[in-house]
């Protein structure tokens, strides 16, 4: 690549994956700006989880390489890739219903920690860990939440928890599988006002259908159909470019 | 009333029973009571893997049986101080854990009950077939582990496994709340997630398997002292499905109730033998009862709001 390793966070080069006869990443290379919001469009079946999970790790690719700050982390398993830095939000809600929100976020913060063999002091009265998660639970607003069991929340609620667990990890790169999955309108705004919120902070690749919130929110969408990577670019380029109108717009009007 | 109140209360409940047995006059009700805290420090054990960890075992009872023959053994060669029988059943007893633990923690739900099941059934024929060590008849120890108190004595040792019972519920408490149970509770609620966030799982589980694995063979070790005898009956299956028994009607995930599950279900076997000879049915029964009375058994149904906090 041209660029300079350093205004590029994420590489991919050639991921493919195949289950049978589906291929469901074919030969894909992604560049991911340090900073930058970056949505990957794509109708249903093109293969957008199957790529948040190969980049968070908990799916191998074929063949292809990932690289991240430059380093290729194929050989790490999820766990570490988490610790080098990925965060990813689960489409379906993936939190933790029997703890409360805030116990949630404190086992977020402790993932930062070195290790967890730490077996007499009380970790729910721990500052360390409360601390960083209150910030965050002000951050995605469920401070008055804090000590509901995240199974109470309402769905809208829940997505935000998702994030913000995601978010007390501390993470160099938040992988954001449909953020917006099965809110409804209002719930979805304040969704989108979260992400707008922490955008620029940190560098996040967004799936998402909702495409008033890809077009509110990203710096660069890229267009996956079929596995395969069709057009990468500012927002207003996507719009107007005739391949992505014709294959997912068109796609999209037939579902 | 809290968990913790609850143990309290237990112990001290459990401190002042001998005084009341010996006004009744029936000292052998102690030896029974003292047998209902062995297996209440067994269940717990088996707690913080399943309560805590959600991992179902049906070998737990191995751990009985190696704890037990640990002291057997080195009671058999002339061994009889108590700090390295009662040290040497412990670490024996991790030391299992932690190698049952390595390979049967790669699996889960129904496979890992089969191979738990599959290690415990080894073990439990290894100590049939060894005839050295009195094969399917046992072995009877010469003398009680020697800590310099008077194991002969139905009170001192009630008192002493009363104390010790006392430890491990503490321990428990502390050790659940520690970061360290934070993150066995959620691998137990949500594995997948916790390795998203970045928890390497297996290490953490096989640690808890171990720290449960050595209670609980330090649970045999004192059984074996009770008796003064061991055999491969105390590591037999159904001993397993037993101390799941105590486990889920005393409360998963309690640590308490388990102990009080224990004490219950040697109570009930006790009762209702002396009744009938089809006890078993019986117990069955009230069993069913529990269990359709609520998933939290009777702790849970005690503490209301259920809260996950240990």
């Amino acid at each position: 690549m041209a660029e300079p390793m350093s205004h590029v966070l994420l590489e991919t080069r050639q991921i493919r994956k195949r289950y049978g006869g589906i291929v469901a990443s074919d030969g894909i290379d992604l560049d991911v700006q340090r900073g930058s919001l970056h949505a990957i469009i794509g109708p249903n079946g093109a293969g957008k989880t199957t790529l948040i999970a190969q980049l968070a790790g908990q799916l191998r690719p074929d063949s292809g390489s990932i690289l991240f700050d430059g380093q290729p982390v194929d050989r790490l398993p999820a766990y570490q890739r988490a610790r080098a830095g990925f965060a990813r939000s689960f489409q379906i809600t993936n939190v933790i219903l029997e703890l409360t929100v805030l116990d949630n976020l404190a086992l977020a913060v402790q993932a930062r920690e070195p290790h967890s063999f730490r077996f007499w002091t009380d970790a729910s009265r721990d500052p360390s860990l409360r601390e960083p998660a209150r910030h965050v639970l002000d951050t995605i607003g469920l401070s008055a939440r804090a000590d509901v069991p995240a199974g109470q929340l309402s769905h809208g609620e829940k997505r935000a928890l998702e994030i913000g667990i995601a978010l007390a990890t501390e993470p160099k790169l938040l992988l954001l599988d449909e953020p917006l999955a099965g809110t409804g309108p209002e719930e979805a705004a304040r969704v989108v006002k979260l992400l707008a919120s922490i955008k620029g902070q940190l560098t996040i690749l967004m799936i998402e259908h909702d495409m008033d919130a890809v077009f509110a929110l990203a710096d660069v969408i890229s267009v996956l159909v079929s596995g395969r990577i069709i057009a990468s670019g500012l927002p207003a380029a996507i719009r107007a470019n005739a391949d992505v109108r014709r294959a997912y717009l068109g796609d999209e009007g037939a579902a | 009333m809290t968990k913790e109140r609850i143990a309290l209360a237990l112990v001290v409940v459990l401190a002042l029973l001998p005084l009341l047995f010996a006004a009744m006059g029936e000292s052998y009700y102690l030896t029974v009571a003292t047998r209902m805290m062995i297996f209440g420090i067994a269940a717990l054990s088996l707690d913080l893997i399943l309560g805590f960890g959600g991992l179902i075992s049906l070998g737990h009872a191995v751990y009985l049986g190696i704890g037990g023959y640990a002291v057997g053994i080195l009671d058999f060669y002339g061994i009889n101080n108590g700090f390295v029988q009662l040290g040497v059943a412990t670490l024996a007893s991790a030391g299992a854990a932690l190698f049952i633990g390595a390979v049967s923690l790669r699996t889960s739900g129904v496979f890992f009950l089969m191979i738990t099941l599959a290690f415990s059934q080894m073990v439990y024929f290894l100590a049939i077939s060894i005839n050295s060590f009195g094969g399917d008849d046992g072995l009877t120890l010469n003398a009680h582990s020697d800590l310099g108190l008077n194991f002969g004595n139905t009170q001192v040792f009630y008192y002493f496994v009363l104390a010790c019972l006392a430890f491990f519920l503490w321990l428990s408490f502390r050790v659940v709340r520690s970061r360290f149970g934070m993150l066995l509770r959620g691998m137990k609620f949500n594995e997948s997630r916790m390795i998203a966030i970045g928890f390497p799982t297996f290490r953490y589980k096989l640690t808890a398997f171990v720290i449960s694995g050595a209670i609980c063979g330090f649970a045999g070790a004192l059984l074996a002292n009770q008796t003064l005898f061991v055999s491969p009956s105390i590591m037999q299956w159904t001993r397993s499905g037993d101390l799941l028994v105590m486990v889920i009607a005393g409360g998963m995930g309690t640590i308490v109730g388990p102990v009080i599950g224990a004490i219950l279900f040697l109570l009930l076997e006790k009762v209702l033998a002396s009744f009938t000879t089809y006890w078993g049915a019986l117990l069955g029964m009230v069993l069913i009862a529990l269990v359709l009375m609520g998933k939290t058994g009777l702790l849970g149904s005690m503490t209301k709001g259920g809260r996950s906090h240990g």
